[in-house]
């Protein structure tokens, strides 16, 4: 099985309890797992009723979790940029900058972004450490557009690089310095990022230890977000771990009630297995009370016996 | 032929008056310049990208390139003007 685990599905289907589920019974077995949540609810922490944060801590014998912070990773990249301003410009500049930086904080797609980096960031320092990485991450879109990123993000970098050199060239023979590509701080940024983003890239895509785990109910709306999902995902040619089926009901049901939800269950249950053939398929129960640690080792069981 | 061609180019240089050859360059450095700043930082001139973000760190380093460029795109009347005024028509 891939190495580094998406886990994906309709919001509120069960992601954080699966994949907790998951990481543990992959520790129990001798792996030593890194859990990641990327979850802004951070339901990681009230699951293990402790705060983890964004330091990797570690919570049982080889199973480690970590919380990635969107708003705090977005914040020490800028406060990165501010000192790096301080290097370079007059006070007055510094203050126009410092409104530019603040408008651009504000934008919609900083919180993502900031998310992503740290992404990437925690695979390319980590994958050697882990025989398993487990993103507990939020409703599918969201990681669709997470891991076509690194695609996107390279193809802008190399045009950037290449335009850069260009101009500096032409500036070479203008004024006939011919330190400015070597000495070019744009580059130099530029290169870092096109050296963070390939290696990011190799482990999660060419090495193929990519892996996607759906989680969905055994219910229309689910499976029918699945089935779309499924597909954008073999289009991006991202590789399908395994369906996960969480909160069926249990066997002996009493009343007209739970007969009749039970039957329904059955009928998705079946088509499920119908149409995603060929991939591992995890049938989880549902359980009588709240989801807590000792709750997450008996699912966790239902993940060890393949 | 070659070498011919060469003393050719010898002269052409050498006899530039008009500095064309500098002009030129000039020129081409421009478009890549602007070339870059639209791909980097179109979000200032109101197109946002997915990339905006990660061009951040790259704006204490440009600024005043940035603030060059993003005045000629406001005072530039017509992008057809702009681009025939730099074209070299002399024969």
């Amino acid at each position: 099985m891939s190495k580094i685990l998406f886990f994906g599905g309709k919001g509120g289907v069960g992601k954080t309890s699966c994949s907790s589920a998951f990481a543990y019974a992959r520790a129990s077995e001798g792996h030593k797992v890194l859990l990641i949540s990327t979850d802004p609810a951070h339901s990681v922490s009230d699951l293990f009723e402790r705060k983890i944060g964004s330091d990797i801590v570690q919570l049982k014998p080889n199973l480690y979790a970590t919380e990635i912070n969107p708003e705090e990773e977005s914040e020490k990249y800028f406060s990165k940029i501010r000192s790096s301003i301080r290097k370079v410009y007059s006070v007055v500049i510094i203050e126009e900058i410092n409104k530019q930086l603040d408008a651009a904080k504000l934008s919609p797609g900083t919180n993502e972004s900031a998310l992503f980096d740290r992404m990437v960031e925690i695979i390319n320092e980590t994958s050697e450490d882990y025989d398993f990485i487990v993103f507990d991450t939020a409703p599918t879109g969201h990681t669709l557009r997470l891991l076509t990123l690194p695609q996107l993000l390279s193809s802008w970098v190399d045009v950037l690089l290449s335009k850069r050199r260009k101009t500096m060239q032409y500036k070479e023979m203008l004024t006939g310095d011919r330190t400015l590509v070597k000495n070019d701080e744009i580059i130099e940024i530029l290169m870092k990022r096109k050296k963070n983003l390939t290696k990011a890239r190799e482990i999660l895509i060419d090495s193929g230890k990519l892996g996607f785990v759906f989680v969905l109910n055994a219910e229309k709306l689910a499976i029918d977000e699945t089935i779309k999902a499924t597909r954008t995902l073999k289009d991006n040619n991202i590789p399908i771990a395994a369906y996960v089926v969480n909160r069926l009901l249990p066997e002996e049901v009493t009343s007209d009630f739970w007969t009749h939800k039970k039957q329904d269950e059955a009928k998705y249950l079946a088509f499920i297995e119908r149409e995603f053939k060929g991939t591992t398929i995890y049938k989880i129960p549902l359980l009588s009370t709240d989801m807590k640690e000792a709750q997450i080792e008996e699912i966790a069981r239902s993940f060890m016996d393949e | 032929m070659g070498f011919l061609n060469n003393i050719k180019l010898f002269f052409e240089g050498a006899l530039d008056f008009n500095s064309r050859a500098t002009s030129k360059l000039e020129l081409a450095y421009e478009e890549e310049m602007e070339e870059f700043m639209i791909l980097a930082f179109s979000d200032i001139i109101g197109i946002d990208m997915p990339t905006t973000y990660y061009a951040l760190e790259m704006y204490p380093y440009l600024y005043s390139e940035i603030g060059a460029w993003q005045k000629m795109s406001v005072n530039r009347k017509s992008v057809w003007e702009d681009k025939f005024s730099k074209m070299d028509m002399d024969p």
